[in-house]
């Protein structure tokens, strides 16, 4: 792995939050992210997970699954940006401001702010060769 | 109305509304549209709050989850209305 020719991106929002991607441009990309708040709150019996520096969310049964849900999740997503687009650019869109609004007005629930660093092998970037699409008529998978 | 609707109700109806989806290992699925992907773990039953996170990301009426019959709307009987 050579870092001769590496492209950095990096963005910051005025909450604190910061994401970096690092494309070393021979199929290897390192993405960190930093201090993205998420709330979790209450959604009957399940817990609600909503960034809020990036618009991702997820579900889960408790709040420490609805937290490993939205990691996961957001780790994936990161890697179908890599993926699809070649960089992270758009997905730090952040939350709408009615979003902002009505899950900071939540009065119960948690917070934490997530961060972390991972490394991706991206071997092609273009879009997935193969996407299976769901027939919940058949009950079955099709794969185009 | 209940809150949570079923996993595979909810993927059939953000695939009859064109999203594509694409069903992974671990309760993983790929949402895709309009060049935006973005991968979710869903558990048997999506909660009311997902489902008006997805109704709002994929511009899918929030109805048509708990009703998805209304996907194609009414019949359309003005053919069979018009004179001959």
């Amino acid at each position: 792995m050579s870092d001769n020719n590496a492209k950095v991106f990096s963005a910051t929002h005025k909450d604190g939050a910061v994401a970096h991607h690092v494309d070393l441009e021979d199929g290897n990309h390192v993405v960190g992210l930093g201090a993205i708040k998420v709330l979790i709150v209450p959604d009957g019996e399940y817990w609600f997970a909503q960034g809020l520096e990036i618009d991702y969310s997820a579900q889960g049964d408790s709040v420490q699954a609805a937290q490993a849900n939205f990691e996961i999740g957001l780790e994936a997503t990161i890697e179908d940006h890599l993926r699809v687009n070649g960089d992270i650019k758009r997905l730090l869109a952040p939350a709408p401001a009615d979003v902002w609004k009505e899950m900071l007005g939540e009065a119960s629930g948690s917070q934490y702010r997530y961060s972390c660093v991972a490394s991706y092998e991206i071997e092609q970037l273009k879009p997935y060769r193969s996407v299976c699409f769901y027939q919940a008529e058949k009950a079955e998978l099709a794969c185009a | 109305m209940p809150d949570a609707v079923n996993r595979l109700v909810v993927l059939q109806v953000l695939k009859r509304c064109a999203v594509g989806v694409s069903i992974g290992p671990d309760s993983k699925v790929t949402l895709a549209k309009d060049g935006e992907y973005e991968t979710y773990v869903f558990p048997d039953h999506v909660g009311k709050r997902m489902l008006h996170t997805l109704s709002r990301k994929y511009g899918v009426a929030i109805h048509f989850f708990w009703h998805p019959e209304m996907i194609d709307g009414p019949l359309d009987l003005s053919a069979r209305a018009a004179p001959n």
